[in-house]
Parts: C-alpha cells; structure tokens; sequence
C-alpha cells in the first residue's frame, strides 16, 4: 500500500502558510515520507526566494530630484553669475554608483545646451571685414565700414557701465 | 698739363652740380632707411603689422607712433591718452600660426586661412576674450579694442600686406 501523496495545491497552501494547524501537521507528517514532495517544497522555496530578489532589485530609486536641483542651479548660475555652493556639490551622492555616470551625462548635455545657448557666435551677413566673432557672450560693439578702419570693441558685462556710442563715441 | 689750381671748367661745373643732386636725392632714401630698417618680407607670406598700444581715461601724451591709431579711434572711443607698447611685423605663411604676448599675459594668436580678391582671411584669437575670422584687404587696418588693462584699455591693431 502506497503513501498518500500530497496534491499540488496543498503543497503550495503549506509552504504559503495557508493551511490551518492540523492540516499543517497532517502535511508535514507526509513530508517526512515523501521525497518527491519535499523536492518540491524545495523548488517553491528557491523560486520565492529568487522572485524577491528580483523585486528588490527592480524598486530604481528617483534620482530626478537630484538632477532637477543641478538644472535648476545651472538656470540659476546663466542667469546671475551664481557660483556653486558646497551643499549642491554632493547631490549626486545619494545615487547607486551605475546611476552616476547617467546622471552625469545629463548634467553634461545640460551645460553643452546652456552653453550653446548663451553664446552663440554672430555671423556677418554683409560681406564686410568681419565675418564671424565669438565673444563668449560679452557685448561688442562692431563699426565695420568699407571706407575705414574696422573696429570691434568689447564692452563692459556690468550693466549701466557703458554709455553707449553717442556722438562722443564710447567711453572707456 | 694739368695743375691743381686750375679753375672749374663748364665739364667740371656739370659734374659738381651732378654729384650734388646725387647726394640730394639720395639723403632722404638712406634716411628712410634708417627710420625703418626692417627685413624683407619673407616669399610667399602675408606681413602682419601687428601694435600693441594702450588708451586711458586718464590725460596724458598721445604717443607719436600712434598718431595715425589715434585719428581713427579718437572719433569713436573716448580716451584722454594713448601709448604704443610694442610693434610688431608677422610674416605668416597661409596656416601658419603668429603669437604675441600680450600686456595682459594673455596670447594673441594670428593665423591666415586665405588670400583671395576681397583681402586675406584671417583668424585672430584673443587668448580669454575674443575669436574672430575677418576678410582684410590689404592695408587695410583693423581694430580689436576694450581688454581692460592698467586703468584703461588694450587696442590690437593688425594690417595686412601682402
């Protein structure tokens, strides 16, 4: 006379901790005689335990938080001149190390667009001496005649500073 | 017979008043000469007369090597002053790099691309400040002015010649 064999869903409902506790010690007395069934115990065992390592590693922190606070500094520093200040510095250190270098290309396309942006190089359109500058967004005044000295002038950043050219010319 | 003392002739006369016009014509070119002794320009390059000079706010001279700087600028910038630091001639052959220091201890670097109908095509770097590509015709003089310097301002100036 063979053993009775536990049935599938029984198995399951046991190593779930489903089962009420007489049943729980009727299975587990089957257990004891069956190696099949404890084979099987075995395996849901090792699939859980794989299911919730994976399910650890799937929760990807957020890391937008600390590339908004770099993107709003970078806004902040085209705008104003604002130099970094050393809290913002370690914002990229509350990111797993793989996630570093991808947030710090973002940062990097970030700068290259502001950069791009904020000084972008003229180009002549009239064929006259000058025919492209680049002053790294300073202001420059440009007097560029066919009948005398061309002149390229660079002004001062600070606002209010420079009066302009007027009939007395620029001052300096 | 010949002697000495024997008065000037009209052939003698002649002669004298040749060699004096010789000499004539001749003092104002040895002087130029030593006005501006520079070397010839080296073939196949295109001669850069690069000045360094210094305007100011402050009243002062206006330097005579700057004179005709100075009736250019004057109408344009406002300035009380103005120096000379150094001259310069680079002969540079097409994509040759020429380099000044400048006051400021920054570099000027002069690199031309092109020689065609419309003038020499020109890089200027203005080592912190400034790059431009210009299309000069020869002699024609350009402006690269506004680097503050000693209270004032640096003025590049570069004319090609070629």
């Amino acid at each position: 006379m063979s053993a009775p064999r536990i049935e599938s869903d029984v198995l399951h409902a046991y190593h779930d901790g489903e089962l009420s506790p007489l049943a729980r010690w009727r299975t587990k007395r089957l257990l004891a005689r069956d190696p099949a069934a404890r084979a099987e115990l075995t395996r849901l065992a090792e699939l859980r335990a794989a299911v919730r390592e994976v399910a650890s590693g799937a929760s990807t922190p957020d890391f937008w938080p600390g590339i908004a606070a770099q993107l709003a500094a970078l806004d902040a520093r085209a705008e104003g001149g604002l130099e970094a200040t050393p809290g913002q510095a370690p914002a990229l250190a509350g990111l797993h190390a793989w996630l570093r270098p991808l947030a710090a290309g973002a940062l990097a396309a970030a700068v290259a667009a502001a950069w791009l942006v904020f000084s972008t190089p003229t180009e002549a359109v009239d064929g006259g001496v000058v025919r492209w500058l680049y002053t790294k967004g300073r202001p420059v005044m440009v007097l560029d005649r066919p009948d005398a000295a061309t002149i390229i002038w660079m002004l001062d950043e600070t606002p209010g500073d420079q009066t302009g050219r007027g009939t007395s010319g620029v001052y300096i | 017979m010949c002697t000495s003392d024997r008065p000037l002739g009209s052939r003698g006369r002649r002669a004298l008043a040749a060699g004096t016009l010789a000499f004539l014509l001749a003092a104002p070119a040895g002087s130029q000469q030593l006005r501006d002794p520079g070397p010839a320009r080296r073939p196949g390059t295109i001669g850069f007369q690069m000045t360094v000079s210094h305007v100011s706010p402050s009243p002062g001279p206006i330097d005579p090597r700057g004179a005709a700087l100075h009736r250019r600028l004057k109408d344009e910038i406002r300035y009380e002053s103005l120096r000379v630091l150094e001259q310069r001639r680079l002969d540079l052959a097409v994509d040759e790099i020429g380099t000044m220091q400048l006051p400021t201890g920054r570099r000027l670097r002069v690199r031309p691309l092109d020689v065609g109908k419309q003038g020499v095509l020109v890089a200027v770097d203005v080592e912190g400040s400034m790059k431009t590509d210009l299309r000069v015709p020869n002699h024609k003089l350009v402006v690269i002015g506004g680097q503050p310097y000693e209270g004032g301002r640096l003025v590049i100036t570069l004319e090609p010649e070629y």
